[in-house]
C-alpha cells in the first residue's frame, strides 16, 4: 500500500471520490481507487484505496481519509473518518457514499481552505478464514505522526465494532437462515401468492401451544384470577381456582403479581418444588434452600458461569452430547469454555455409552480441562430415555473423573416408550449411597415450558443444586440476585404444574381429561411419526422413548449435497429450506444439533395436536417422495 | 482434593470450590439485595414467629418495587392480560371493548394464539412495531425502526446483554465501562462479572447530582492508562440520585461520546418519573437526532426501558425493551444471535410492554379510568418526592438533594467519628453499620450508600419514596428519631 501527499483542491478530491462507480464496487472484492484516478490526470498522484469487502449477504464499504491542512494555525491534521457501514444501513450504499461526501465537503479542514494537503489512507479489510475482516494499517509505519493518528481513527471508527470474541465464537444458528425464508413466505402468503399450502406449519421448536396443543384450563384460570383479582370473587371461575389464586396472591408482596419476589423465587413455591421433588424421587429429601427459580432453564445454566473460570489456562471444558439442543453449547462457548463432544449411539437408539465418555475425556487432553458433564435425559433431540444402569455408570464416571454433573431433565414427564421410565439423577445418586451420594455435585433442571401445561412463553424453570460447597452457594445466590427474580406468572404456573388439582376438587375432572388427552396424543404422535418416517425411503428414525422430538436420519444423495454446497448451505439445512419452500413445513436441520460427520438428520416436535402431527407427516411424505425422485 | 474414605472407597473433594470457581463471580456484589436486605427477611420471619421487636413490621424501602408497597395495578393492563391468559373471558361482557380488542390483537400475534408459545428471540414483531411507534411519538416524530427494537426480560437483561456484547480485550486493552458514582449496582456487578473495568465518574452532589463533562473527561483520561474505555453508561432520571438531566447536559454528553467514540448506554427506565418544576425528560435519542446528521448518523447507542417503573410499576412481569441506534449491521447480527441463547423474553411481559406503549386512546372506553389511575400514581409520587426531601432536610446531620425524578432519595448522612471507628473495629463499612442498626432498632430497611459508590469519606443511604404517604411519614419520623439517637450515642 502506498500513500502520497500531493497538493489538490478539496473540490478535486470530492470529484475524484464521486467518480467511483458503485456498480464497479459491487462487483469487486477489492478495489483500488488509484486505478480510477489514474485515468483522470487532474488528480494524478493522489492515492486512494477503497476496499469493498463482500461478506455473504452484504458489502462493507469503508474509506478513511486523512486531510492535512497547510499554512499557519494548523495545529493537528483534521481528520475525516467514515464508517460508511452504519450509513449504508440507513440509506443504502449510495446514500452512504453521499453522507461520506457531505462530511468531506463540510469539514473545515478541507472546504474552508483553498489548499489542502491530502493524504488518503486506505483501511484494508482482510477476510480471514470466514471470520470478520481484520484491519491493516501496516503501510502507515513510514509516517509516524500520521500512524499514531491513524491508529486513533481505526480505534474510533472501526475497532469498536470488535465485539466480545466469545460471543462471536458462538455458532450461528441455522435457524436464522430458515427464519428469514419463513418470514418471506409468510409475507408472500399474505399478499396472496399461490403456494401448495395455505399456511406454514412450524414444528422447529418444542413448543406445544404453537403446535396446536391447548393450554390447561385450570392453569390459565388461576393465572387470570391472579392477574385480575376481581375474578377471585366472581362466580365465573371454579371455587378451587379462586381459592388457589387467592392463596398464591397472598404469597406475593402487596398481593400483586407485579411485585418482585425473593431472588430464588417465592419462598412457598420453593417449598412446593422441594416437596414435588421428594415425592417424585420416592422420598429422597430436597432442601428448598438449594432450589433456584429462573426465567427458563437456559438462565439456570448460568450455573456454568460459576463453574467456568474464564481466566483459567488451559480453558475449561464441558462434555456435551452430540446431538444436543443448541442453546447449551452456545452458552458454553459464550462463556469462553470449550465444548467437548461425546456421541450418542444412534444405532443403539441414541444410547449413552460410558466408553464414549472416556474417549471424549481423552480427546480433551491438551485442549482443555473438562470440569462438567452435561446430560439431557430424556434426550433432546434424540428421544432416548436413560436406564437406571446407564445413569449409575455416568455417576461413577463423573465421580472418578471429578466432573460436575449437569442433568437437563426438562422432559421428565414425556416418557412413553413401553419399557421406559424416567428416574431422576438425584434419585439414582441417592440410591447409590455414600460416598457417592454425598460427594457428587449435581445441578438438575426442570421447566414450566414442559410438563403437560407446556407454558414456554412464561419463561420459568428451576434448578436444584445437590452437594454444593456452602461457600460457593453464597456466590451463586449473589449472582442470581443480579437477575432480580424469575417472572412471577411463570413462578405461579410452575407451582400449579407441580401441584395440580386433586381428585375431589371441582377442577380435577377437566384437568385430568386435558392432561390425559395430551399424554395420549404425545404417545400416539411418537408412534405415528416413527411409523410414517420409517416407511419413507432414505429416512430412518430410532424408536422414540420420550422427549418432544423425532430426530430421523436422512439420506441425502451426492447430487443434492453438491447442490447444497453450491448454495452455500449445509446439506440438511438445504433440505429443510426446500421442505419449507415446497411443502410449507419448518423443521430443524441436524447440523443445528450436531451429528456424526457424513450423516444428516432433521428434528421436529411431536408434542402437537394429533391433526397437526398428521398434517406434518403428510407434508413430509409428499415432499420427501418427490425429493427422492428428483435426486436419484 | 481427593482423599481416602474410611472404608477404602476412593472419595473425592468438591469439584467446585471457592478456590477454583470463576474468580469474577466471587467479586460480584449486589447491595440492593445485599446483607441488610437479607437480614430484613430474617427479621420478618422472626416477627412471624412471635419474636418481640421494638416494631411490628419491617418497612422495606430498599427496592423500587411499587406494588409491594401497595400501589395498585393499572386496571386496563390487567384486564387485557387476564384475557390473554384465559381467552374464554373474551366471551364475557365484564371487560370493556378496547381491552378485548387489545387482547385479541396480542393473541393473534402469538404462536398458536397462546401467550404460552415461544416468541421470536427479539420479541413479537407487532409489539416491536408498537414500541417503535411509541418512541416516534415520544420523540416528536423522529423515526424509529422496529428492527432496532429488542424486547427483553426486564431492562437488566438488555443492559447485561449489551455489555456482554461489547466487552473484550486483555490487560491494558480490556474494555472500560464508564459508570457514574453513585451508580446502580447492576452495572458494577455486570462489569465485574464480565471481567471488564469500571471507570468511575463522579456526579456533583453539591449541584443536585448533576453530571459534568469535564469530570467525564478526567475519568476517561485517567482510565486510558490502564484500560480501553469503550462504553459510557448514563442513568436518566438518575438511580439512586434522582436527578433529571438538562438538555444542555445531554447535548454535552453526546458531543463527548462522539468525540471519544464511546458506545452510549442510556438507561431511561424512569422516563415518566419526573416531578420537579422545570425538569423534563428528554430522551438521548431525541436530542441526538436534533443535533443533526453529524451526530445522528454516527453515535452508537442503546436506550433501555422497562415495565417495572414509571406509573405501572409491574416489576414481576420482567418486561422491557432496548432500542439500538447506529449499530453496525454485522454487530447487530451478533446481538440477535446472543439473545437467541435464552430463546425469548417472557411473553406476558412482552404483552404488558405492548400495553404500556399503546395505552387507551381518548376515544376509547377505558381512557378515562386509565388516565385517572396514571395521573393519581404520578401525582402521589411527586408529593412523596417533595415530602421526603423536605422532612429529611429538617434532620440535623442529614442533607438531601431534591428528588427531581425516579423513585429514590440518596441523602448524605454525617456520622460521628466514634461511630465510624466502632464500625471499622467490627469490620463494617460505616454506612452499612448505620443501616443495620436502623433495621434492628426501627425495622426500616434501606440500602447503604457504599453499595452504590460515593466519594471517599462521605456516607449516604438510598431509600425509595414508594411507601404509601402515611407510612412514608412514619418512616421518615422514625428515621429522624433514630438519626438523632445514633448521633447522641456516638458523640
Amino acid at each position: 500500500m502506498s500513500w502520497s501527499c500531493p497538493t489538490v483542491k478539496a473540490g478535486a478530491l470530492l470529484s475524484a471520490v464521486c467518480c467511483l462507480s458503485l456498480g464497479q464496487c459491487r462487483s469487486a472484492s477489492c478495489y483500488s481507487a488509484s486505478n480510477v484516478f489514474s485515468s483522470r490526470p487532474a488528480v494524478r498522484g493522489l492515492s486512494v484505496h477503497l476496499t469493498v469487502f463482500m461478506t455473504g449477504t452484504f458489502v462493507e464499504l469503508t474509506l478513511v481519509v486523512v486531510g492535512e491542512p497547510r499554512g499557519q494555525g494548523a495545529v493537528s491534521p483534521p481528520v475525516l473518518g467514515c464508517g460508511a457501514v452504519a450509513w449504508r444501513e440507513r440509506w443504502g450504499e449510495e446514500g452512504a457514499l453521499q453522507v461520506l461526501l457531505e462530511q468531506l465537503a463540510s469539514d473545515p479542514g478541507l472546504s474552508g481552505r483553498d489548499q489542502v494537503q491530502v493524504c488518503c489512507i486506505a483501511v484494508l479489510l482482510h477476510p480471514v478464514g470466514g471470520q470478520r475482516p481484520r484491519l491493516g494499517a501496516q503501510a502507515l509505519t513510514d509516517h509516524p505522526a500520521l500512524h499514531a493518528r491513524m491508529e486513533a481513527i481505526l480505534e474510533k471508527h472501526l475497532k469498536k465494532r470488535e465485539i466480545n470474541p466469545n460471543v462471536r465464537n458462538m455458532k450461528p444458528l441455522e435457524y436464522s437462515i430458515l427464519a428469514g425464508r419463513l418470514s418471506q413466505i409468510k409475507e408472500e402468503l399474505r399478499q396472496g401468492v399461490k403456494k401448495p399450502y395455505q399456511e406454514v406449519l412450524d414444528v422447529y421448536m418444542g413448543d406445544p401451544h404453537k403446535g396446536g396443543v391447548k393450554p390447561l384450563s385450570f392453569v390459565r384460570q388461576v393465572l387470570a384470577a391472579c392477574l385480575y383479582p376481581q375474578l377471585v370473587n366472581s362466580s365465573k371461575l371454579p371455587a378451587d381456582v379462586r381459592q388457589r389464586a387467592q392463596r398464591l396472591l397472598g404469597r406475593c408482596d402487596g398481593g400483586s403479581v407485579g411485585s418482585y419476589t425473593a431472588t430464588r423465587g417465592i419462598p412457598e413455591t420453593l417449598i412446593r418444588v422441594s416437596e414435588f421433588i421428594t415425592r417424585r424421587d420416592g422420598g429422597v429429601p430436597s432442601n428448598p434452600e438449594n432450589i433456584f427459580l429462573s426465567p427458563g432453564s437456559q438462565w439456570s445454566l448460568s450455573i456454568l458461569h460459576v463453574l467456568l473460570n474464564p481466566e483459567s489456562s488451559p480453558r475449561n471444558g464441558v462434555l456435551s452430547p452430540v446431538p444436543c439442543h443448541n442453546t447449551t453449547t452456545m452458552s458454553v462457548t459464550g462463556l469462553g469454555a470449550v465444548v467437548v463432544p461425546y456421541y450418542l449411539s444412534e444405532e443403539q437408539g441414541w444410547e449413552l455409552q460410558v466408553e464414549e465418555l472416556h474417549r471424549a475425556m481423552e480427546s480433551a487432553k491438551g485442549v482443555c480441562n473438562p470440569i462438567a458433564l452435561y446430560i439431557v435425559n430424556p434426550g433432546n433431540p434424540d428421544g432416548h430415555v436413560q436406564s437406571r444402569k446407564s445413569m449409575q455408570e455416568v455417576i461413577r464416571f463423573v465421580s472418578e473423573r471429578k466432573l460436575f454433573l449437569l442433568a437437563d431433565e426438562v422432559y421428565q414427564d414425556y416418557v412413553f416408550g413401553e419399557n421406559s421410565e424416567f428416574v431422576s439423577y438425584k434419585r439414582v445418586l441417592s440410591e447409590m449411597g455414600p460416598p457417592l451420594s454425598d460427594t457428587v455435585e449435581l445441578a438438575s433442571f426442570h421447566s414450566a415450558s414442559k410438563g403437560w401445561m407446556g407454558e414456554c412463553g412464561l419463561r420459568t424453570g428451576y434448578m436444584e443444586l445437590v452437594n454444593l460447597d456452602p461457600a460457593v452457594m453464597k456466590h451463586i445466590f449473589t449472582m442470581f440476585s443480579t437477575d432480580t427474580c424469575a417472572p412471577v406468572l411463570g413462578q405461579i404456573a410452575l407451582d400449579l404444574m407441580l401441584n395440580p388439582p386433586q381428585p375431589g376438587e371441582p377442577s380435577y375432572p377437566l384437568y385430568h381429561m386435558e392432561t390425559q388427552n395430551i399424554k395420549n396424543t404425545l404417545a400416539g404422535n411418537g408412534k405415528r411419526a416413527v411409523e410414517v418416517v420409517n416407511s419413507l425411503p432414505g429416512l430412518c428414525c430410532q424408536p422414540l422413548e420420550g422427549g418432544a422430538f423425532a430426530f430421523p436420519k436422512v439420506y441425502l444423495p451426492p447430487s443434492f449435497i453438491q447442490k447444497a454446497k453450491e448454495a452455500g448451505l449445509e446439506p440438511d439445512t438445504f433440505y429443510c429450506s426446500r421442505l419449507l419452500d415446497e411443502a410449507g413445513l419448518l423443521v430443524g436441520p441436524g447440523t443445528e444439533y450436531g451429528q456424526k460427520e457424513g450423516t444428516y438428520h432433521i428434528r421436529f416436535c411431536i408434542l402437537t395436536s394429533a391433526e397437526i402431527m398428521e398434517e406434518v407427516l403428510t407434508r413430509l411424505t409428499c415432499f420427501h417422495k418427490q425429493f427422492m425422485k428428483d435426486f436419484s | 482434593m481427593s482423599h481416602q474414605a474410611a472404608n477404602g472407597v476412593p472419595c473425592r473433594g468438591k469439584v467446585l470450590t471457592v478456590d477454583n470457581m470463576n474468580p469474577r463471580v466471587k467479586k460480584v456484589e449486589y447491595a440492593v439485595r445485599g446483607p441488610v436486605v437479607q437480614r430484613a427477611v430474617q427479621i420478618e420471619k422472626e416477627l412471624r414467629e412471635g419474636v418481640k421487636k421494638p416494631f411490628t413490621e419491617v418497612i422495606k424501602a430498599n427496592i423500587g418495587d411499587a406494588h409491594a408497597m401497595g400501589q395498585k395495578p393499572i386496571t386496563f393492563f390487567r384486564q387485557v392480560l387476564a384475557m390473554c391468559s384465559y381467552p374464554e373471558l373474551l366471551k364475557d361482557n365484564m371487560f370493556p371493548e378496547d381491552a378485548k380488542q387489545r387482547a385479541r390483537r396480542i393473541l393473534e400475534a402469538c404462536g398458536g394464539h397462546s401467550i404460552g408459545a415461544y416468541s421470536a428471540s427479539q420479541g413479537i414483531e407487532c409489539i416491536r412495531q408498537d414500541v417503535a411507534r411509541y418512541i416516534e411519538k415520544r420523540d416528536g416524530g423522529i423515526a424509529s425502526n422496529p428492527d432496532n427494537i429488542y424486547l427483553s426480560t426486564g431492562a437488566s437483561d438488555a443492559i447485561v446483554t449489551i455489555l456482554k456484547l461489547l466487552v473484550r480485550g486483555e490487560g491494558c486493552d480490556r474494555t472500560g465501562v464508564m459508570i457514574s458514582i453513585p451508580q446502580y449496582p447492576l452495572y458494577s456487578a455486570a462489569i465485574t462479572d464480565l471481567g471488564a473495568v469500571q471507570v468511575h465518574y463522579y456526579l456533583d452532589e453539591a449541584n443536585c447530582w448533576s453530571l459534568d463533562v469535564a469530570e467525564l473527561r478526567r475519568a476517561l483520561n485517567a482510565a486510558r492508562q490502564h484500560c480501553n474505555p469503550r462504553v459510557l453508561c448514563i442513568i436518566n432520571p438518575g438511580n439512586p440520585t434522582g436527578q433529571v438531566q438538562s438538555r444542555q447536559c445531554i447535548e454535552d454528553v453526546i458531543r463527548f461520546v462522539k468525540e471519544e467514540h464511546l458506545f452510549l448506554m442510556a438507561d431511561e427506565v424512569y422516563q415518566d418519573n419526573v416531578y420537579a418544576e422545570g425538569c423534563k425528560f428528554q430522551s438521548f435519542k431525541k436530542v441526538l437526532f436534533e443535533m443533526g446528521p453529524e451526530y445522528s448518523s454516527t453515535v452508537e447507542m442503546a436506550s433501555f426501558h422497562s415495565t417495572s417503573k414509571c406509573y405501572m410499576g409491574e416489576c414481576g412481569f420482567r418486561g422491557g425493551y432496548m432500542e439500538v441506534i447506529n449499530m453496525d449491521p454485522e454487530v447487530k447480527a451478533q446481538l440477535t444471535k446472543l439473545v437467541s441463547v435464552r430463546l425469548c423474553p417472557p411473553v406476558s411481559g412482552q404483552a404488558l410492554m405492548d400495553l404500556v406503549v399503546n395505552p387507551p386512546q381518548p376515544d376509547e372506553p377505558s381512557y378515562t379510568t386509565f388516565m385517572k389511575e396514571r395521573t393519581a400514581v404520578l401525582a402521589e409520587l411527586a408529593e412523596k418526592a417533595r415530602l421526603t426531601e423536605q422532612i429529611l432536610n429538617t434532620v440535623p446531620g442529614i442533607t438531601c438533594n431534591p428528588v427531581q425524578g425516579a423513585m429514590y432519595s440518596f441523602p448524605r448522612i454525617t456520622l460521628p467519628q466514634k461511630a465510624i471507628d466502632k464500625a471499622k473495629e467490627a469490620g463494617h463499612i460505616p454506612d452499612m453499620f448505620y443501616c443495620m442498626k436502623l433495621l434492628e432498632e426501627e425495622g426500616i430497611c434501606l440500602v447503604p450508600g457504599s453499595g452504590f459508590g460515593q466519594r471517599e469519606g462521605t456516607f449516604h443511604f438510598r431509600m425509595t419514596i414508594l411507601p404509601p404517604t402515611e407510612k412514608l411519614k412514619v418512616l421518615l419520623q422514625r428515621l429522624r428519631d433514630f438519626h438523632q439517637r445514633f448521633t447522641q450515642e456516638f458523640s
